[in-house]
């Protein structure tokens, strides 16, 4: 079975709209997770709801969005890409693999170096800053290139 | 020092500040295009919707590709060629001629087929457009369209041939003639010719085809007093194409080979790509990163359209095959025609929509992200 076809063949050959589509709806995920955190971590009035709630928002709105990165990150690593340059194509790669290495360092420290826990909102933050960047190098490109 | 911890959210809001009149320069692209078109048309897999528009002379039509194939909209009689326009692009096309313009899609000549009606403008025209037709391949009667015109003194008839025979516009008192318009090669499947008569003298002429006088006569009658013509050529196709496949396109995307001749791809990227045909069965397979494959093109002439299996929202294009007097439309865009002046193929943007709804994606990150990052930074640590 050829995964790019059927990808494709699911977005009515659109695979690379959908994937920037995607992406800004990660980026924006991203945010706000790092807004939920500073929340239960009392850092934050907003959103006015309880720390509680903000946890468990956080909780779920991560797992979203780890799995939409993971799909958009298939579909780069199998599939079609946007306008290339190999500067921007090096940059994404870079922050593309970033994501994942502090995405783990992040399961490191909640599960096991717990001493670690106070990295985590600056663990948060590179995240959302990877990400923008990640946005910046792909779908900024693709809107201003076409 | 508390304002330093601002810093996040100054670099965010700079971030997305950066990214916005790009973007808002991308989005506002097709939004000023669509204003200064003077008729909008869509182009379907695989119709033209509307299917006949009228329009005044000197109007700029717009043809927008809502397809999922390149699709071309070509004058029948060869005046105007959008070349492929690829799904998601438009093309434009101003035509200052009157007359009646049958036109077609030049890859899908047999299911494609449009009307455009072009009316005179507020000022005297210069040329008038007469179609010849046939039941060739537009499936009609033997007619000139129109058989009954007046023009002033000084007119030019552009007669275009749009039917699959060959004719002539010759007025019945040997005043004038175009001597024989040949039609489009291969049954219809590329554009006909056309050329060009003035009237310089006043008077009632009727007219005929010498070659179905009996089926196709009219009248032109030519008022007033008045002066000069020009018609079109013809070439033969190389045997040999290169078509390179890079990282996300072909390059040329449109390219013209004699028939039977050879297609030489190369992969130029460092993706792995193929060209693959849509109507045809003719498929290089995967090609590596600096490898090439070769293949034969189709024996009919005809315009194919193909794309890369790995990347076919991104990477397509349209093979011409050229028949041994046929003319390449790929050579045609050097020399603009007399009556129409073909535009640009038009962006492939991903249209305003789409810039908008990741602008505002961002926008929306920005801001929740920045005064997360913000809070953090400026969260009091309890006294230690």
């Amino acid at each position: 079975m050829d995964l790019v076809q059927l990808l494709n063949d699911l977005t009515g050959g659109q695979l690379l709209l959908w994937k920037v589509l995607i992406t800004s709806v990660i980026f924006a995920c991203a945010g706000l997770q790092v807004l939920l955190a500073a929340r239960f971590y009392e850092a934050s009035t907003v959103p006015p709801i309880s720390t509680g709630a903000a946890a468990r928002t956080h909780r779920l709105n991560g797992k979203l969005t780890v799995t939409l990165a993971v799909v958009v990150a298939l579909s780069c690593l199998i599939g079609p890409a946007g306008p290339t340059s190999p500067t921007r194509v090096l940059l994404h790669s870079v922050f593309g693999s970033l994501v994942f290495g502090l995405l783990a360092a992040k399961y490191t420290a909640l599960k096991l170096r717990p001493s670690w826990g106070r990295y985590l909102p600056w663990i948060g933050s590179g995240l959302f800053l990877t990400f923008a960047a990640i946005w910046a190098t792909s779908v900024a490109d693709y809107v201003t290139a076409r | 020092m508390r304002a330093l911890r601002l810093l996040p959210l100054l670099a965010l809001t700079g971030l997305v500040l950066l990214a916005a009149p790009a973007s808002a320069a991308a989005s506002s692209g097709p939004a000023l295009a669509a204003a200064q078109a003077g008729e909008a048309a869509k182009i379907i897999d695989f119709d033209y919707s509307p299917g006949r528009l009228t329009v005044e002379a000197g109007t700029k039509v717009t043809w927008t590709n809502t397809g999922s194939r390149p699709h071309t909209a070509t004058d029948r009689g060869g005046t105007f060629d959008t070349k492929p326009i690829a799904p998601g692009a438009k093309a434009e096309v101003t035509l200052s001629t009157p007359g009646i313009y049958f036109y077609f899609c030049r890859i899908n000549p047999a299911k494609m087929n449009g009307v455009l009606v072009v009316e005179p403008g507020p000022d005297e025209p210069r040329a008038v457009r007469v179609q010849a037709v046939d039941p060739g391949f537009t499936g009609d009667k033997l007619r000139f369209d129109p058989s009954e015109l007046t023009v002033a003194a000084g007119t030019t008839l552009l007669v275009a041939n749009v039917g699959g025979k060959p004719h002539t516009l010759t007025a019945d008192n040997g005043a004038f003639d175009t001597g024989i318009v040949e039609p489009g090669a291969d049954g219809g499947r590329f554009a006909g010719h056309n050329a060009s008569v003035t009237l310089n003298q006043a008077g009632t002429f009727k007219f005929h085809c010498e070659i179905h006088p009996a089926a196709m006569k009219g009248t032109v009658t030519v008022t007033g007093e008045a002066a000069a013509p020009g018609p079109a050529a013809a070439s033969a196709g190389p045997r040999e194409v290169d078509v390179g496949a890079v990282d996300f396109g072909f390059e040329p995307n449109n390219a013209s080979v004699a028939a039977g001749g050879k297609v030489k791809v190369a992969n130029k990227g460092q993706a792995p790509h193929t060209l693959t045909f849509d109507d045809v069965q003719l498929d290089t397979g995967s090609i590596a990163p600096g490898a090439s494959a070769e293949l034969t093109a189709p024996d009919a002439p005809g315009s194919y359209s193909y794309r890369c299996t790995v990347h076919p929202a991104r990477m397509r294009g349209v093979l011409v095959v050229l028949g041994s007097d046929t003319e390449d439309p790929n050579a045609q865009a050097a020399a603009p025609p007399p009556a129409a002046a073909p535009s640009g193929g038009g962006g492939t943007g991903p249209g305003a929509g789409v810039s908008a709804f990741v602008l505002a994606a961002a926008v929306v990150a920005a801001f929740l992200g920045g005064i997360g990052i913000s809070a953090f930074a400026l969260r009091r640590r309890p006294a230690t």
